[in-house]
């Protein structure tokens, strides 16, 4: 830390009037007039030539240096190009360096070596305005090769060029491209997922050597700012913990084109006095303003800026609620799991809004539990330290700008070792008591420890003639339960479509997740109002895992409403299906096979699902046969 | 494999067969920008070549799941970790959750079976909205 804020100062503070002094009273001795002449011959070299040195051709010390880390070869190789564009048509000056690594896709953008001459290489330049909204200028480049994007070592060097050559009184890093948060890849070669994947060199850069990079830089950075998705993570904070003073990132996913660079640049370059604190509440600002605008209008969007330098008590209270959690679990699950359940979640269902978690502890836990109090101090550091959140859509109103990892067993894969993986973050390193050891309790009591899955992947689909017909299909997991489209769209074991009556489709799916439960997986059909008294349904089936690649007829039937179930007294199935309004086909088997079974640490058979009573109907009893 | 079929009257199969043959050609008639999707296998080539058709409509779709590596050569639709799909005839972004336990940065053409609405981007792409909650 002292080291870094040291060379930071070296570069960019105004020297001290004394100092200066001192040099001139031994500026002409010969030994150090040699090394002085060293000096500024490598800054020279370093300024003048090649892909280095500053548009004028000096090393004179800017307001901003802004990085753009571009890892575009991959299929974000067209958003790259369209940010390009936004960054050049505002272009540096004197008090704003915008610099730019980056690298595109012959894959998924084939015409730019014909069309600008590119040679897939990796590319650096300080941006320009080159008068031109319309393309990018990839010539103002100039190539160092094909770099691993996604090698920390590369970034490193990014950043060491940039600030060596660009200096400036404040330094913004942007890591563009893909991202996933703390998560695991399953390649072999790679621990961790984090930001910045190289198609071409087969890569992704993790969390871990992403901070990793930063550090080797050796350069303290005012702000962070992750334009990918599903970075917005406690787990993310604490990996650059001492390494930025501000960090902006997203909870949720980001749209292809993440960041307006246009209007957050055209603010920096109209004032360039700004703050760090300022510039990340402008990028937080800038990016809500694009997407709530009308004429764009993408919803599920998140963005916040974070003062880093509360990480380190966020980190200490997030400990004490690990420490809570384990040692009071047994006398809170069942609000701890409703917690989980009710938590704002993202596209990875697993990460949940910490704020949003922590107050649905404290509003109802007593005041007994340390959890309480300590899920209390995280609500207050997180109003404290978000220094900036927008959201924009109502699946994501709950959030409050930092997510945190609190999975159920059903969201974690044994096969690829996630909780292994989750243990060698920063976070969870040397103390009693961590984030991982909440999760191992929250994971390991939220479902049957003895629950086997099989594989899955099986449909079925029904059809019936006439639009007006209200039919139910209806699935009744090995548990017994019986589920349908008109309860709510999840399963313990797949999930359905939405229902008929809502969708205005004469069809329903159920579609079994890719494990499921060994067991029965029965099919009821229900013909629950039909204007013409009668309709012919029809049941497909697929079933990949056994061979059916393709959709077969189980059957048609032809159903009515003379002759009603009249809602109590069936003792079977096939009792059921003696009345003309139900029909039960049959059912999907998934057996025990000792050579085929993935067994999850805990199974996934707790799983409460939100019934949602849109209308009266006939309950079809828990019990099976 | 599905047990117990319900064929239990030839007669009425016969019947249904018939009754449902003339349904269907009725709403073939009826719909001409979009074939009727009962118990076909829906390919992606039949969503892109008539976008406008589908749009709107809820699909299942099975095919390869390609991550952020396959075939699909437009920019993703939705977000960044929208990932593809591809069967025989095509390849189309899907978004929203990746399948338990699919990694999008290392596919490995595994199956996918998933349902999901067919969606349009701002120039007419289709790509499918996951309806997996």
């Amino acid at each position: 830390m002292e080291k870094l804020n040291k060379t930071r100062s070296s570069l960019s503070k105004t020297p001290n009037p004394m100092e200066g002094e001192k040099m001139k009273r031994t500026l002409f001795q010969p030994s150090q007039l040699t090394m002085l002449l060293l000096a500024f011959a490598v800054l020279v070299a370093c300024g003048g030539g090649g892909d280095g040195g500053g548009d004028d051709g000096t090393t004179s010390s800017a307001s901003w240096t802004y990085m753009v880390y571009m890892g575009a070869d991959n299929n974000l190789s067209s958003a790259g190009l369209v940010d390009l564009n936004e960054m050049e048509s505002v272009g540096s000056n004197a008090n704003v360096k915008i610099v730019l690594q980056a690298e595109f896709s012959d894959q998924y953008t084939p015409n730019l070596d014909s069309s600008h001459g590119y040679d897939w290489g990796t590319l650096r330049f300080l941006v320009t305005n080159d008068n031109d909204t319309s393309d990018v200028n990839l010539a103002a480049g100039t190539s160092i090769g094909n770099q691993d994007m996604g090698d920390p070592a590369t970034l490193s060097a990014f950043i060491t060029w940039a600030t060596t050559n660009y200096p400036a009184d404040h330094y913004a890093l942007v890591i563009w491209d893909h991202g996933a948060g703390w998560k695991k890849s399953r390649r072999a070669t790679m621990q961790f997922k984090g930001a910045v994947q190289d198609a071409t060199s087969g890569s992704f850069m993790s969390l871990p050597d992403l901070a990793q990079a930063v550090t080797d830089a050796g350069v303290h950075l005012d702000i962070i700012n992750f334009d990918a998705c599903l970075m917005g993570m406690y787990e993310v904070l604490y990996e650059f913990n001492g390494l930025v003073d501000y960090m902006v990132f997203s909870e949720e996913t980001e749209p292809g084109n993440g960041d307006p660079y246009d209007t957050i640049l055209a603010a920096l370059v109209a004032t360039p006095s700004m703050s760090a604190r300022t510039l990340s509440q402008t990028i937080v600002n800038a990016y809500y303003n694009y997407y709530s605008d009308p004429a764009v209008r993408t919803e599920g969007i998140t963005k916040s800026a974070v003062d880093m330098s509360l990480v380190g008590q966020l980190h200490t209270q997030v400990l004490a609620l690990a420490d809570g959690i384990v040692t009071e679990y047994n006398s809170i699950s069942s609000t701890v799991t409703a917690a989980q359940q009710q938590a704002q979640a993202y596209e990875y269902a697993e990460n949940h809004d910490l704020y949003d978690f922590a107050d649905y502890l404290a509003t109802y836990l007593t005041s007994d539990y340390d959890t309480k109090t300590a899920a209390a101090d995280i609500m207050d550091t997180v109003t404290s330290m978000v220094v900036a959140n927008k959201t924009y859509g109502s699946e994501v109103a709950d959030s409050h700008g930092i997510a945190i990892y609190a999975p159920t067993n059903n969201q974690i894969s044994s096969a690829s070792d996630d909780l292994t993986s989750y243990g060698q973050l920063a976070c969870n390193a040397s103390r009693a008591s961590v984030w991982l050891d909440a999760v191992n309790v929250m994971v390991d009591n939220s479902g049957d420890t003895d629950t086997v899955l099989e594989p899955g992947g099986f449909a079925f689909y029904v059809y019936w003639q006439d639009t007006n017909t209200d039919v139910d299909l209806y699935v009744i997991e090995p548990s017994g339960t019986a589920y349908a489209p008109w309860m709510g769209q999840s399963t313990p074991n797949g999930y359905f479509s939405a229902d008929s009556i809502d969708s205005g489709e004469n069809e329903e799916y159920y579609a079994a997740d890719d494990y499921v439960e060994a067991g029965d997986y029965d099919v009821m059909i229900n013909l629950y109002d039909s204007s013409n008294s009668s309709d012919v349904v029809s049941l497909y089936y697929i079933d990949p895992e056994n061979g059916y690649e393709t959709w077969q007829l189980v059957g048609q039937e032809e159903m009515d409403l003379n002759n009603q179930y009249p809602g109590t007294g069936y003792s079977s199935l096939d009792d059921l299906a003696s009345y003309s309004d139900w029909w039960y086909p049959g059912n999907v088997t998934r057996e025990l096979t000792d050579g085929q079974t993935i067994r999850l640490l805990s199974g996934e058979r707790t799983f409460n699902i939100t019934i949602k009573h849109k209308k009266a109907k006939p309950i079809v009893a828990d019990e099976k046969r | 494999m599905f047990r117990k079929g319900m064929f239990k009257n030839s007669n009425t199969v016969c019947l249904l067969l018939v009754v449902s043959a003339i349904f269907w050609a009725m709403a073939c008639a009826s719909s001409p920008d979009v074939e009727d999707t009962a118990g076909k296998v829906i390919t992606i080539n039949a969503i892109k070549d008539n976008p406008d058709g589908y749009a709107g409509r809820t699909v299942l779709l099975t095919g390869r799941f390609k991550g952020w590596e396959g075939p699909c050569k437009e920019a993703p639709p939705k977000t960044r970790s929208d990932w593809m799909l591809a069967d025989d005839t095509g390849c189309i972004y899907v978004s929203g959750r990746v399948p338990k336990g699919l990694r999008p940065m290392s596919p490995n053409d595994e199956t996918v079976t998933l349902t999901g609405v067919v969606r349009l981007t701002d120039s007419g792409v289709p790509y499918l909205e996951a309806q997996r909650p």
